[in-house]
């Protein structure tokens, strides 16, 4: 849709093509980078971030990407990766801010209108937000990329220059460390154990 | 009672994994579904719970973004002679730094080199001072008798080449 918007709008280059297509990328690109860092302080800095490297590529790139869209996830990607990369020397930062936990919350997506699937997005969405942590700077990347974005593997392993058989490594061990907290957000009531199952 | 390792039944983790993208345990296959109307079931409720996650709106205040939308202008417009001043610090912080590095390489000399120096100096241009005040003065000196037993023999050479 974004690429669709920047054809009608020109090359992304110029100032009105640029500002109709952050217009469009900049909601995703900030919810990655929140999901990503954890924190909405870094995230909308590493966001201003993204789209200022990539509009100084673009000014200085002779053509415009082929898919913008996925140029762009890229930018974020590495941007965050970069910050987690500088995070390891931070070592008062343990966890998010009060604050942030609140955005947090607030930005857990409600499962159904109803008030009680809501609350329990809430929490699961705290709770995979808290597990990311114990995540590796990768796994974060490929979790996040899968999970929120719902990218396929390969998609994922373009993206992080990556072969398909390591992001799918990175996945399972992801996988493993937040068993618990997915089973939650997946758990359905009534599910009988598997050995149960007589078919 | 049986390995659930070995039951052509998906279990949670494999369901799991095929939400993620990954292969399940066991050879389990995907024809399994075709079969097992419980595993089916499984499968089809947490894929619709997956798409009501995918699909759920996160709301993220317009004006937030708006603010932000005017702080990345605020940075691509931001003309260059300010990026140098915020550069300014670093390139302080690496003059100080060439400066330790010259300083550490050439090292101050050391005081006790120089009063050593001093002394040597003074010692030696005592020591040439006096020489030629010895040499020099015209008082008798310890080695005169010696010189004046040369002295008589030297005139004496003198008168037999005379004659």
């Amino acid at each position: 849709m974004a690429d669709q918007l920047v054809a009608s709008t020109g090359t992304l280059a110029s100032a009105s093509g640029f500002s109709s297509w952050m217009l469009t990328e900049q909601r995703r690109v900030f919810l990655l980078c929140q999901r990503m860092l954890g924190e909405a302080d870094e995230a909308d800095s590493a966001t201003q971030d993204v789209f200022l490297k990539a509009y100084r590529a673009l000014q200085t790139q002779a053509a415009q990407p082929d898919e913008p869209a996925k140029w762009l996830t890229r930018i974020a990607v590495n941007t965050c990766l970069d910050r987690l990369r500088s995070r390891r020397w931070q070592f008062w930062r343990k966890r998010p801010k009060q604050e942030d936990e609140a955005i947090i919350l607030a930005m857990a997506p409600a499962i159904s209108p109803d008030a009680e699937d809501r609350v329990f997005a809430r929490e699961i969405g705290v709770r995979i937000a808290t597990a990311m942590v114990r995540l590796s700077d990768r796994q974060r990347a490929v979790f996040t990329l899968r999970h929120y974005e719902d990218r396929s593997l390969d998609e994922i392993a373009g993206l992080l220059d990556l072969d398909v058989g390591t992001v799918k490594a990175h996945m399972a061990r992801a996988m493993v460390k937040m068993r618990e907290d997915l089973k939650d957000l997946y758990a359905q009531p009534g599910r009988r154990a598997v050995t149960e199952c007589n078919s | 009672m049986t390995n659930p390792n070995n039951s052509p039944h998906w279990n949670e983790d494999d369901l799991l994994g095929r939400i993620y993208g990954l292969e399940p345990s066991g050879g389990r296959s995907l024809r399994h579904f075709d079969n097992c109307p419980e595993c089916a079931q499984a499968w089809a409720g947490l894929a619709r719970r997956r798409g009501l996650l995918l699909n759920a709106p996160a709301p993220l205040s317009d004006d937030q973004l708006r603010a932000q939308r005017q702080a990345i202008w605020a940075r691509i417009e931001q003309p260059r002679s300010a990026m140098l001043w915020r550069a300014m610090p670093a390139a302080a912080m690496a003059l100080m730094l060439f400066a330790g590095v010259a300083l550490h390489q050439n090292p101050a000399p050391n005081l006790e080199t120089v009063e050593l120096a001093a002394a040597q100096t003074v010692s030696d241009t005592q020591l040439f001072t006096e020489l030629a005040s010895v040499v020099n003065q015209e008082s008798p000196r310890a080695a005169d008798p010696i010189q004046g037993l040369f002295a008589g023999e030297t005139t004496g050479d003198r008168a037999r080449e005379a004659h």
